[in-house]
């Protein structure tokens, strides 16, 4: 048992708000993402739950008690730093049993419990290395293995894949999700990578200029944004988002729920979300009036760019993403026409938030 | 070609090292092989015959002695102190920056001007010391004076004129580590004193080492206060190796001495330099 809660956690440095009034729940062997560009305040957040840092108002929670005012090394968790932070010095098996050495755990404790992470995450050969000696795969493991050794019911991470590369990053997150499950941890995760916060979390929580932005599964933040933001942050490519204005009204022909939909009065100056994959070009030519303008294979699916037809060349808008199975090759300026259903299509309102249809 | 390159290039510092490092000191090893030479008596070689002089001389051995005290109460103690007081300075203190430059001061003062501003606070009776000491009822004494305290009023001096300057390496190192090594070792359970011993202490090991070097040539180098406060007295108690070489020198005009307590001198700095550098090195963590 191990549920962190956030009560209205704000953080000012000065001036500027790192964090205002952030408030969430993390449920016992959950794994949860705080998620948002940089300079959002997620670390900020993750620092204050660490008790790293002093949060200007607002309450940290550990099982339902009040952990704010408590030291980081009474609240039961473990983090693991962006830079890992390793002492240069020691090798990895003195790195990962620092903090029982420093509560003097006996020898055989240490030894027993060195055994089985070390095992646990595929560092047994390389115990005796120092840091320097290692890659940064391996760095990594040390930094995680210290973290789980404590046996900790909470684990904190502050973006612990950044500074791997891509294929690496991809078998560390299968690893990390079977090895939180496996020890039923309650993870915090921070990153700025909106793939890892879909392929790791039972919970993500978004985040803008300090503020949540939407907290949900995976699925929710990516099928039912709650706002603009959410929508272009989530997905490769991003949701389309594309404004009701005269050009679009322009570019729809055909009789369909869509003409209907924007040439309604109350949503002038609203927006349609459209993920990439449920757009299809018609058959018949009718839909919305595009031409093509830009394309990009990725093997499985190419990402045809396309720009509404009746749009005037001078000031281009942002073009629209179209997912395509295989490889199509479509010449620039091909007029075509798109449409999608209704169940996969958002309408969020002037001010940026979700409304429904 | 590419040879005669190299070799132009490194002429001038090559020129310098060898004019007022190599040469003299081949030539001080010869001189100390020589009898000074007088104008009926001419210079001739007599082996090791001023070495031997020098071993029977109970001045050397007396300041011997001091050179080593000296050394002993000065090294740990300025390492110690400019350790603590970089640490201090390190933190997030109010008015660091003034605490710093406080800390730095006696560092750019002469060693000259130190030692006239110290003399002041050991004169006897109206001195500070005293002024201080009378207020508890104590009595005058005269600190330089004193062949039991005037070694010791020498090394408080030096390590309060020492300790800044080390601090400025001290601070230099501690400020490259990374403060998330600190939170790290916090969220692991690791007190202040516990981080300090097991990861701010070991990382610090070669500034450590170059401060101890630094420190321990300086004991040996340093010799300026002497002919402000003591000149190496009462009796030689004060006296230090390189002082009494000097004296030798130019007191005494006794060149063949001098050369010989200098290749002396050379020796041992050469041996503890060794030492430091094979021993300590392979205990040292480097990044």
């Amino acid at each position: 048992m191990a549920q962190v809660e956030a009560r209205s956690l704000t953080k000012r440095f000065g001036e500027t708000t790192a964090a205002r009034e952030v408030s969430f729940v993390a449920r016992s062997g959950s794994f949860v993402v705080l998620l948002g560009p940089s300079g959002c305040g997620k670390s900020t957040i993750l620092r204050m739950i660490a008790g790293l840092e002093k949060p200007t108002s607002g309450r940290v929670f550990i099982d339902g008690s009040d952990v704010t005012d408590l030291d980081p090394s009474r609240r039961r968790i473990s983090m693991v730093f962006q830079s890992y932070a390793l002492f240069p010095h020691l090798n990895a098996a003195d790195n990962i049993l620092f903090g029982l050495k420093v509560r003097h755990a006996s020898k055989t404790e240490q030894r027993r419990r060195l055994k089985r992470v070390a095992e646990m995450v595929g560092l047994s050969h390389l115990l005796d290395r120092k840091p320097a000696q290692l890659s940064g795969g391996q760095r990594q493991r040390v930094a995680l293995a210290r973290a789980i050794v404590a046996e900790h019911p909470i684990c904190l991470m502050d973006e612990p894949l950044s500074n791997l590369d891509a294929k690496l990053r991809h078998e560390m997150r299968l690893e990390l999700r079977a090895l939180q499950k496996r020890l039923e941890m309650t993870v915090l995760y921070v990153t700025h990578d909106q793939t890892e916060a879909m392929s790791m979390a039972d919970q993500v929580i978004l985040l803008n200029h300090g503020q949540v932005v939407q907290a949900g599964s995976p699925e929710t933040l990516y099928q039912r944004p709650a706002t603009t933001f959410a929508a272009d942050f989530i997905g490769t490519p991003p949701m389309n988002l594309i404004i009701i204005n005269e050009t679009i009204r322009h570019s729809v022909s055909g009789n369909s729920y869509l003409t209907n939909l924007i040439n309604e009065k109350k949503y002038d100056g609203c927006t349609l979300g459209i993920r990439p994959e449920h757009m299809h070009i018609s058959e018949s030519g009718d839909g919305l009036q595009v031409k093509v303008n830009s394309e990009d294979y990725h093997g499985s699916d190419t990402i045809v760019g396309v720009l509404p037809a009746a749009a005037p060349d001078s000031r281009a808008p942002a073009e629209i993403k179209v997912r395509v199975p295989g490889r199509v090759r479509l010449p620039r300026g091909r007029e075509l026409g798109l449409f999608w259903e209704k169940e996969h299509m958002q309408v969020f309102g002037p001010d940026g938030h979700s409304i429904p249809v | 070609m590419m040879g005669i390159y190299a070799w132009l290039l490194l002429l001038p510092a090559s020129v310098l090292l060898v004019t007022f490092t190599h040469y003299p000191t081949v030539a001080t090893f010869i001189h100390s092989l020589f009898s000074n030479g007088t104008v009926i008596r001419p210079s001739r070689f007599v082996g090791l015959d001023n070495y031997r002089a020098v071993m029977h001389d109970p001045v050397f051995w007396k300041v011997m002695e001091n050179t080593v005290l000296f050394a002993l109460g000065t090294v740990p103690a300025s390492i110690a102190l400019a350790l603590l007081m970089a640490v201090w300075v390190n933190r997030r203190i109010p008015g660091r920056a003034f605490v710093r430059l406080s800390y730095f001061t006696p560092t750019i003062l002469p060693m000259i001007a130190v030692a006239n501003i110290w003399l002041f606070f050991y004169t006897p009776d109206i001195g500070l010391l005293d002024q201080i000491s009378a207020l508890f009822g104590g009595h005058g004494h005269n600190w330089l004076g004193d062949s039991r305290t005037v070694l010791w009023c020498l090394i408080v001096m030096t390590i309060w004129k020492e300790a800044g300057f080390f601090m400025i390496f001290y601070l230099a190192a501690l400020q490259t580590h990374s403060p998330e090594l600190e939170e790290a070792a916090r969220l692991e359970g690791a007190s202040r004193g516990a981080f300090f011993w097991r990861v701010t202490f070991p990382l610090l090991m070669p500034t450590t080492l170059f401060v101890f070097i630094n420190a321990t040539l300086n004991s040996f180098k340093l010799v300026d206060h002497l002919f402000i406060l003591t000149k190496g007295g009462p009796d030689n108690a004060s006296n230090l190796l390189l002082y009494y070489i000097y004296e030798n020198a130019f007191s005494f005009f006794d060149t063949a001495s001098a050369a010989t307590l200098t290749v002396i001198l050379l020796a041992m700095l050469a041996a503890m330099a060794i030492v430091q550098f094979t021993v300590l090195d392979k205990r040292i963590h480097y990044r």
